[in-house]
């Protein structure tokens, strides 16, 4: 079982939080086989909402930069974990940028989830989802934001039970795999 | 009626100045201007990525009355270069405070035809306005973004509604007012049923697919061996 972390730390995040290294291990642990793209040291280009990727080159973005490595192992991924501090109550920039060049893991055509218009998804098999997010300080509304943001990413990757935690960027290894191991839990994970 | 201040329009799209976000965003400015009011405008993915665009965008905010955000969703959230422009204000306003009071709404704008899709992507924008010291002054939905795309909004036509409630909301706005309950309720509406939205989209994106030479849509160029 894959596990792929996209780790949106930047550089200087990354020198004190170090919540991949004890999700590697726990995932290690729990039997996955854990790769992580630190995706400050890849060159992804923005989105530039061309939509070529669905309707020129379907499949694959137009943009030839390491955002297509990026895609090619998430779709051969079991599960992929988002490592990210809360930005606003949303993702990192450096990990948006990635998120952003996904879409055409997605198809341009639509179907109905949940009552709410949805696209289709472009594989048979997909991975599934989770999020662990870094919380700077105990701001609720951006708690609530990341955890419905999780949630609604989870809904278009029709993914019934995502796997997501939210901890202090603080907070020791202990409580990260303490987080951890509930979010597993919790999404039926190995 | 209060004293015409600065506005300024920060466009999220990557498209730039050529988006359904800048068209938004436009008509908002016009109504603003006939209050008037002075305007800027800066697009994000040229600002991060352009040091003079980024100086003029620091300076405009620093001297703005009102900052409108107008973006469309991205995988349920803002385009990466939006948030890197958010990172980037709140980082300078963090070290100093801005000198008069300030505000901020957002208007975002997807595909879906449900406008509440946006929610929280909006939820994002009041973050930040929080953070970095704004006054959040309120959020616009907007479904069926594919329906502008390429048309001018005016008050006549399919356009009519969105073209109202855009100067309504200005009006508001203007007023130094939060946008009201109503006016976010009338941009939310849809503007024509979803099953027709979904229908022309979908012959849409066919027409453009044949056009551009791709065959199959539904191609799995990283599919794993093992599928």
């Amino acid at each position: 079982m894959k596990l792929l972390i996209l780790d949106g730390l930047t550089a200087e995040q990354a020198t004190t939080m170090r919540h991949g290294v004890w999700l590697d291990a726990l995932a290690r642990a729990r039997g996955w086989t854990p790769a992580t793209l630190s995706l400050r040291t890849l060159t992804i280009a923005p989105c530039t909402g061309c939509f070529g990727c669905w309707l020129r080159t379907p499949g694959i973005c137009v943009t030839d930069d390491d955002g297509r490595a990026v895609l090619r192992q998430l779709v051969q991924s079991d599960g992929v974990i988002l490592l990210t501090p809360v930005t606003f109550g949303g993702y990192s920039a450096l990990l948006k940028r990635a998120l952003d060049r996904i879409i055409p893991m997605i198809s341009p055509f639509f179907s109905t989830v949940n009552g709410e218009t949805h696209h289709r998804l472009r594989y048979a098999r997909q991975p599934r989802f989770g999020a662990l997010g870094l919380l700077g300080d105990d701001d609720a509304e951006e708690a609530q934001t990341f955890r419905t943001l999780a949630a609604r990413n989870a809904l278009n990757w029709h993914e019934p039970r995502p796997a997501v935690a939210l901890v202090r960027a603080d907070a020791d290894e202990t409580a990260t795999r303490a987080a951890l191991q509930a979010a597993f839990n919790t999404a039926g994970w190995p | 009626m209060s004293t015409p201040g600065q506005v300024v329009l920060l466009i999220g799209s990557p498209r730039g100045g050529r988006s359904t976000s800048a068209q938004l965003g436009d008509v908002l400015v016009a109504g603003l201007k006939k209050h008037g009011w002075t305007a800027t405008t800066h697009i994000a993915r040229t600002a991060i990525a352009n040091p003079p665009a980024w100086s003029e965008l620091e300076r405009a905010t620093a001297a703005a009355d009102l900052v409108i955000v107008a973006t469309p969703l991205y995988v349920d959230s803002l385009p990466a270069p939006l948030i890197e422009t958010f990172e980037r204000l709140h980082a300078l306003r963090h070290t100093a405070a801005p000198p008069k009071a300030q505000r901020l709404i957002a208007v975002v704008n997807s595909g879906f035809p449900e406008a509440h899709q946006n929610d929280t992507a909006l939820a994002i924008c009041r973050c930040f306005a929080h953070r970095a010291g704004f006054r959040w002054d309120g959020g616009l939905a907007l479904g069926m973004g594919g329906a502008l795309s390429g048309q001018a909004i005016t008050e006549r036509g399919r356009t009519h509604t969105v073209a109202v409630t855009l100067h309504r909301a200005a009006d508001e706005l203007a007023a130094d007012g939060p946008l009201s309950a109503a006016t976010i309720q009338a941009l939310a509406r849809p503007m024509m049923p979803v099953w027709l939205y979904r229908l022309i989209a979908e012959v849409s994106f066919r027409i453009t697919a044949w056009r551009h030479g791709a065959r199959h849509l539904g191609a799995q160029p990283y599919a794993r061996e093992d599928d």
